[in-house]
């Protein structure tokens, strides 16, 4: 099941960055103030390089790029 | 090259997947196509931001690989066939019907590499039919580990093979 990320905050929302320079505009969104953007875990990392998980997935995402090809034939 | 799109300017709210070309034709010269880079894109493909710095940053769509390889074939077959007798382009290649996938990979070992996996579709938002996203969540993914540097590693031998067109090359994709 696909969960749907939260919306993204407006990127014209409130600025808080210094004002001094009129063409100064900081970043509002950063890893540490995002809730949506996710650090892997040990886990995760660990499975990017476990081999029997990754022959899985080898079969799975061929499976799946084969559906875009062939959704994609003209 | 201009070609069959809609190029008139319009606010991103009223981007339309049937502004992008279907048969890439140029409207000003119609023996003449421009497939892959060459047709001019007629707007971003994501709304543009600017980055803190003020660098304007609008995503262009991607128009090698996989797509231009879709679109060379259905200009390929619409010159054929205009060859033929045919008053206009037969076949249709628009990038808001198709899809894509990529696979960006590091290293050359076969179990020290890694690769970031990716597909996308279609290409083209469309909120019409997809409309939280623009695009189809289940066909649309990434992914990073092991398995997409396999999966490089069995492209580039593919598509070498299909290069010397040895037996059996057409049925491989692009």
């Amino acid at each position: 099941m696909t969960v749907p990320n939260p919306p993204m905050p407006r990127a014209d929302g409130p600025a808080s960055a210094d004002r001094s320079s009129p063409g100064h505009h900081e970043a509002k969104v950063t890893a540490a103030t995002a809730p949506y953007v996710t650090r892997p875990t040990r886990w995760t990392r660990f499975t990017r390089t476990f081999v029997p998980w990754q022959l899985w997935r080898f079969a799975r995402i061929n499976v799946k790029m084969i559906r875009i090809i062939r959704s994609s034939r003209t | 090259m201009r070609v069959d799109a809609d190029y008139a300017a319009k606010p991103f709210e009223r981007w339309a997947p049937g502004d992008w070309p279907r048969t890439y034709q140029s409207p000003a010269y119609p023996n003449i196509f421009a497939a892959g880079i060459a047709f001019a894109p007629p707007h971003a493909i994501s709304l543009p931001h600017t980055s803190p710095n003020g660098t304007v940053i609008a995503p262009a769509p991607p128009r090698t690989g996989m797509p231009s390889a879709e679109i060379g074939k259905a200009v390929a077959r619409s010159i054929a066939d205009m060859i033929g007798g045919a008053p206009r382009p037969t076949h249709t290649a628009s990038m808001a019907e198709m899809g894509a996938a990529c696979v960006a990979s590091a290293g050359a070992h076969l179990f020290t590499g890694t690769a970031a996996s990716m597909t996308v579709y279609p290409i083209v938002p469309d909120f019409g039919r997809y409309p939280l996203y623009g695009r189809d969540l289940d066909r649309t993914f990434g992914e990073i580990g092991l398995a997409g540097h396999w999966i490089k590693i069995l492209l580039h031998h593919m598509f070498l093979y299909k290069a010397r067109m040895h037996p059996g090359w057409a049925l491989i994709p692009e």
